[in-house]
């Protein structure tokens, strides 16, 4: 499970979070919405272990899979390489198993700046599921793909974390976005 | 449409080519110009500025000897040798200040100061303490370790923000981190320094040989020739170093572009 329990953070003094609290059950995907700068990706940074909650509690798997709001795919290695760095060599076959299934599979040797946004996006979400996290971390994941390979996206992401019992937390503006994956809405004031 | 394509290509590669030639016609010009103007009141004027054609006649009596081209050879080996020496140095210095803050403070300021002091002081300074032969060389990687020090320390202080975050997620090792991520990432800036440091590897390395007389050596050369009052073989040495800087600087900038197309594609 994924929880935040009162906890408050700011930004060189600028409160973003203040007595903030939400749980993320076993197997469920939660959808965080709200306007710009409202915390969503705070809490996803919180959640990451990339930032550190000034107050209150944070209880996180060590090992989460994260898709960030860019690709942050490295341009000096192509495709299956770039996966593969990042998830270990050994996990070869599912990575190519994972691009193929999101219709990369001829992609594997493409230089990244030859691929589309979309394209992208979905090499990224590859690399997440590729690396088994026992969460996962969305920030807009969905961004730049068309409306079929949001669907086969949604449905790896349900069989490979929400199916295993392991919890979905994302944060998108789009609510059909969230339907694709069951999730619970989660409004920011 | 291909052989269209093909067509342009070849069209844009002959403008360079012809844009480039003309503006070398267009300074050679210049120079007869300047030289003729000099001369026209006094003859003896043609001995400091030679015209273009002296000067290149001098160069072809001069350029294909066994001796000149032994001189040359020396001089390549002083620059080149300093040049690679000072750039692992800097770039090894560059990488431990930034990791370990300790030797930034006890470094940074020597780093500094090789780089305010006038090149010819420390020529004159560390002269006393090395032979004719070996001092070229230490100036070279002198003139050319702050160079990359400062590239690599910035680079690596400059590094990605949100690359950094991804290795950390994913929890690549450091050593992963550093040679997949934050090496490649700074080819770019590394390829700058190179560039940049080479054209003053050259500089100092010549002006080294200038002071202090290395046995068979262009910039002894030079200097004889300054003294013998044979300007004509002043320029034509000169225009042999300004060469060989231009072809290592082009052999330089081809280098590290495939270093990059083969670690971007790998």
């Amino acid at each position: 499970m994924l929880e935040l329990k009162n906890v408050s953070f700011s930004y060189d003094k600028e409160p973003v979070l203040k007595d903030f609290s939400l749980l993320v059950k076993a197997g469920e995907a939660v959808c965080m919405q709200g306007p710009s700068g409202c915390g969503k990706s705070t809490v996803l940074k919180i959640l990451a272990g990339l930032i550190k909650a000034d107050a209150g509690t944070v209880i996180v798997p060590s090992k989460v899979s994260v898709v960030f709001q860019e690709d942050r795919l490295l341009p000096w290695f192509n495709l299956e390489k770039n996966l593969r760095l990042t998830v270990g060599d050994e996990k070869s076959e599912l990575i190519e198993k994972l691009l193929k299934e999101v219709g990369l599979g001829d992609k594997l040797h493409s230089k990244i700046d030859d691929l589309s946004g979309g394209m992208k996006r979905r090499a990224a979400i590859c690399r997440a599921v590729a690396f088994e996290g026992d969460a996962l971390l969305l920030d807009e994941p969905f961004n730049g793909i068309d409306k079929e390979n949001k669907v086969i996206v949604a449905n790896i992401i349900k069989r490979e974390f929400l199916d295993k019992g392991k919890p979905v937390i994302m944060s998108s503006h789009i609510t059909d976005d969230a339907k694709l994956l069951g999730a619970r809405i989660y409004k920011f004031e | 449409m291909i052989s269209t394509i093909k067509q342009n290509n070849f069209k844009t590669i002959i403008i360079k080519i012809l844009k480039g030639v003309a503006v070398v016609l267009f300074w050679l010009f210049v120079w007869e110009m300047a030289s003729y103007l000099m001369a026209r009141d006094n003859e003896l004027m043609r001995l400091i500025l030679p015209s273009p054609a002296a000067v290149f006649k001098k160069w072809g009596e001069i350029a294909f000897t066994a001796d000149f081209l032994y001189s040359v050879a020396k001089t390549l080996k002083n620059v080149l040798s300093g040049f690679i020496a000072g750039a692992v140095i800097g770039s090894a210095l560059g990488a431990i200040t930034h990791y370990f803050r300790i030797f930034d403070g006890v470094l940074s300021p020597v780093i500094k100061l090789i780089r305010a002091v006038p090149v010819v002081a420390i020529i004159i300074l560390l002269y006393l303490f090395f032979k004719n032969d070996e001092l070229p060389m230490i100036i070279v990687s002198l003139m050319v370790m702050p160079i990359m020090w400062q590239t690599v320390y910035d680079g690596l202080g400059n590094f990605n923000r949100e690359l950094a975050e991804m290795a950390a997620v994913y929890k690549l090792p450091a050593a992963k981190t550093f040679f997949s991520i934050k090496l490649l990432s700074l080819i770019s800036e590394l390829l700058t320094g190179a560039v940049n440091s080479l054209g003053l590897a050259w500089k100092s390395g010549v002006a080294a040989e200038v002071i202090c007389l290395p046995d068979n050596s262009l910039g002894t050369i030079l200097w004889q020739s300054k003294g013998n009052v044979d300007y004509d073989e002043v320029y034509a040495v000169t225009l042999t170093v300004i060469i060989f800087s231009l072809i290592f600087e082009i052999l330089l900038k081809y280098l590290l572009k495939k270093v990059v197309e083969r670690t971007k594609y790998a």
